[in-house]
């Protein structure tokens, strides 16, 4: 069986909306930041600078570390020449990223396109996942239409079908039971697409517009009808300094777009519908701090949001998502990002309660190999997260005989990839 | 009677502009050395292609995938340093290729009849039919059904050849159209530049007109030096001029090509130059003066008490090294067929 990481990005800053720094910083500091990233020198020097201030600094850093490669091609060939001498597959996560905030961006297929010339250079290496967002269809029905005819064409001479899965990153400002997703989901659950969802909590990219959260907060669950109603958060620990405040402010309250608790409802529909069970990554395993403090490992953390996490039900995330991938057929989770924040002098701990999680025959088949490149290289670079993980994964064997690195490099990425189009 | 050019206040004015020329010439250099190293005009017209090329109707930037695309790839060295020149046919066959192959065509190409029998004809047939409606896809079906209507034939049968060759020219032809414009926004954006240049270089080597006026009605020698070094060098001056001018040609403005070590060479020999020219008439530019006959006190070029003064002098220095060395030979050019005839 192949290698495969199930979690990685080739999408550049081309890729980003416009003003994207916008969404987080005023109006003129973005301005200057972008000017200076966009020269030789700014475009190494900032992304050091901005990586200190948090995890959405990092995150933009390597969008701006990224931003010097003129295309998607670039930045694949980074992703492979990180792994020199392997036959290995990537999953590349397509994000629609064009309702961030206020700002409406139209950048989408262009993404898409992007990453379909990478798959047909690299048919065999390349299994693309196309994004999406509710809020960019009128309908469920036209989404579907939009997938299916995206799904449906295949590429090099009608003999490949571009893409393998979807995703989805609810903590921009939608919920994941919302109703136009739902047509498509029961299409993906017929064919066997499965689908990746971003689940990090207090991790990635938000909403950063307070109004849009606040307006979206308020959902109707698609699969119930009954109202399921977020709350915006107002966190007393930041003060505020050229409106970062509300920036973190909305960070916290989009968690609650991404709680695991919100996927539940979709869960149950797709158990009781029968048939093939909906095939969901909770990518991140919840987050690496929400996994750390699950177990008692990592930092001493005394944050009360991460005691009792944002959400409708303040239970620490890596826990939901376990209960949730035991529960439901087609739960599974990712260990990307986290494979690359956690320290690697020690990393005894992390690997030895994944191991634990392995050999739980409940969810011994649910739990994945990927990396989150690019997003995470501002941890550690790739080579360094693939070749530590995987050394040290294949050293351990489980109780069915298989190493650790085969189990979720292999048999479990392969479980839940296959599908029609796979 | 007295010719005009006699006269010392044509004279000084005569200097005046030889000394503007020949700092605009040296801005020029320093603006051309910083355009090769950060690769500026590549990266403009790169920019400007993404703005022009962006279909916010399909949610598509063509032109992000006309640079993806190998034709144009190849003509990039570095990500960094994108091409600055794509030539006309190349460019217009690359975005009808493009747009032909995208997937979001591709789906159109399953869905529906083909129109023509040539793939690439039909799919853009397809796309103009079928894509929302937005300023590159109106382009593109004013451009193919110009070139329908030209590739009909007197008993009204279409030849397709002719209608993909009319639909490249007609491509060209905007391409063309829209690279004037952009020459000229480059223009623009250059002229601003050259000004805080020349304005940095001016306070940084003190090149003040004011001063330089004063100097040149108080030192006959120095103007009559002055117009006789222009004489004896115009031709060698007027071309530098034009080769590190943005405004020479505005359709050729983005594909002014220099290597990063023609423009120091150039720039180390005519700094030699302009040196020797300033050292010998002992003109008072730099920080500190040339000695002055007989002093023994070095003496310094800016009083700080007339601050103001030498910063208007500067701002005027900067100002008119802002219009471009090929303005002020021209105007020299024509002053000085006045004097020869």
């Amino acid at each position: 069986m192949k290698n495969i990481n199930v979690h990685t990005h080739i999408f550049t800053i081309n890729d980003a909306p416009d003003q994207f720094l916008e969404l987080f910083l005023p109006k003129r500091l973005a301005d200057v930041v972008t000017k200076i990233a966009k020269t030789p020198a700014g475009s190494k020097i900032l992304p050091a600078v901005i990586s200190q201030f948090g995890n959405l600094g990092k995150r933009y850093a390597s969008f701006l570390e990224r931003g010097v490669h003129s295309d998607q091609l670039d930045v694949f060939h980074d992703l492979s020449n990180s792994y020199p001498g392997e036959d290995i597959k990537f999953v590349s996560l397509i994000l629609d990223m064009d309702h961030l905030g206020n700002i409406n961006s139209n950048k989408i297929n262009t993404q898409i396109q992007g990453a379909i010339t990478v798959k047909k250079k690299y048919p065999d290496n390349v299994l693309l996942f196309l994004g999406l967002d509710p809020r960019s269809y009128n309908s469920g029905n036209e989404m579907l239409a939009f997938v299916r005819n995206n799904f449906d064409t295949k590429i090099l001479n009608n003999t490949v079908y571009p893409f393998t899965g979807l995703k989805i990153y609810p903590s921009t400002g939608f919920y994941v039971f919302d109703e136009k997703l739902k047509p498509t989901f029961e299409w993906a659950a017929d064919n066997g697409v499965p689908i990746m969802s971003h689940n990090n909590y207090l991790g990635g990219i938000f909403n950063n517009d307070k109004n849009t959260i606040i307006q979206n907060l308020k959902g109707t669950d698609g699969y119930t009808n009954m109202s399921y109603n977020g709350s915006y958060i107002t966190v007393n620990k930041k003060i505020n300094i050229f409106g970062m405040k509300e920036t973190n402010d909305n960070m916290y309250s989009c968690s609650f777009f991404m709680e695991p608790n919100a996927y539940e409802s979709m869960f149950n529909y797709f158990e009781k519908r029968g048939g093939n069970p909906l095939k969901l990554c909770f990518a991140h395993y919840g987050g690496l701090e929400q996994f750390q403090y699950a177990n008692g490992i990592g930092k001493k953390n005394d944050d009360p949001y991460q005691k009792n996490p944002v959400g409708m039900t303040h239970i620490n995330w890596y826990q939901q998502i376990k209960t949730m991938i035991s529960q439901y057929k087609g739960a599974y989770t990712d260990i990307s990002y986290m494979v690359a924040d956690w320290n690697y002098s020690d990393n005894k701990n992390e690997l030895s309660i994944l191991t634990n999680d392995l050999n739980d025959q409940k969810i011994q088949s649910k739990i994945m190999f990927g990396t989150d490149f690019f997003l995470a290289e501002r941890e550690r670079a790739e080579n360094s997260t693939y070749s530590q993980f995987k050394n040290n994964a294949q050293s351990i064997l489980l109780s069915n005989g298989e190493s650790v690195w085969q189990r979720m490099a292999q048999s479990n990425t392969s479980l839940f990839l296959k599908s029609f189009y796979y | 009677m007295e010719s005009i050019f006699s006269i010392t206040i044509v004279q000084v004015g005569l200097s005046i502009i030889i000394s503007w020329a020949l700092f605009a010439i040296f801005c020029s250099m320093i603006h051309e050395l910083i355009c090769e190293l950060l690769a500026e005009r590549g990266k403009f017209l790169k920019k400007k292609i993404f703005e022009e090329l962006n279909d916010l109707s399909n949610k598509m930037n063509w032109g992000y995938l006309v640079y993806m695309n190998n034709s144009v790839d190849l003509l990039t060295s570095k990500a960094q340093r994108p091409t600055s020149n794509i030539p006309t046919k190349l460019f217009a066959e690359s975005l009808i290729r493009t747009i032909a192959n995208s997937h979001m065509v591709s789906i159109l190409a399953n869905k529906n009849n083909p129109v023509y029998t040539n793939e690439i004809l039909n799919r853009i047939k397809l796309a103009t039919l079928h894509l929302k409606q937005s300023d590159v896809i109106g382009m593109l079906t004013q451009a193919l059904n110009s070139a329908e209507a030209r590739a009909l034939d007197a008993n009204h049968n279409i030849n397709e050849t002719l209608v993909y060759e009319h639909l490249v020219e007609n491509i060209s032809a905007w391409y063309d159209s829209v690279m004037d414009q952009v020459s000229d926004w480059y223009k623009k954006k250059t002229r601003l530049r050259l000004f805080y240049l020349s304005f940095i270089v001016a306070v940084a080597l003190n090149i003040n007109s004011l001063t330089l006026f004063q100097f040149f009605n108080s030192t006959p020698d120095a103007s009559k030096s002055f117009n006789a070094y222009y004489e004896k060098n115009h031709k060698r001056l007027e071309q530098l001029a034009i080769q590190y001018s943005d405004s020479a040609s505005v359709r050729d403005t983005l594909k002014i090509k220099h290597s990063i070590q023609q423009d120091l060479n150039d720039l180390e020999t005519s700094k030699a130059s302009f040196d020797s020219l300033a050292t010998v008439n002992k003109i008072p530019i730099g920080w500190n003066c040339p000695d002055k006959a007989g002093s023994t006190k070095k003496a310094t070029c800016f009083d700080p008490k007339n601050f103001f003064l030498y910063l208007f002098g500067w701002i005027i220095s900067a100002f008119a090294a802002s219009f471009g060395a090929p303005f002020w030979f021209d105007t020299l050019k024509k002053i000085y067929a006045i004097k020869n005839n």
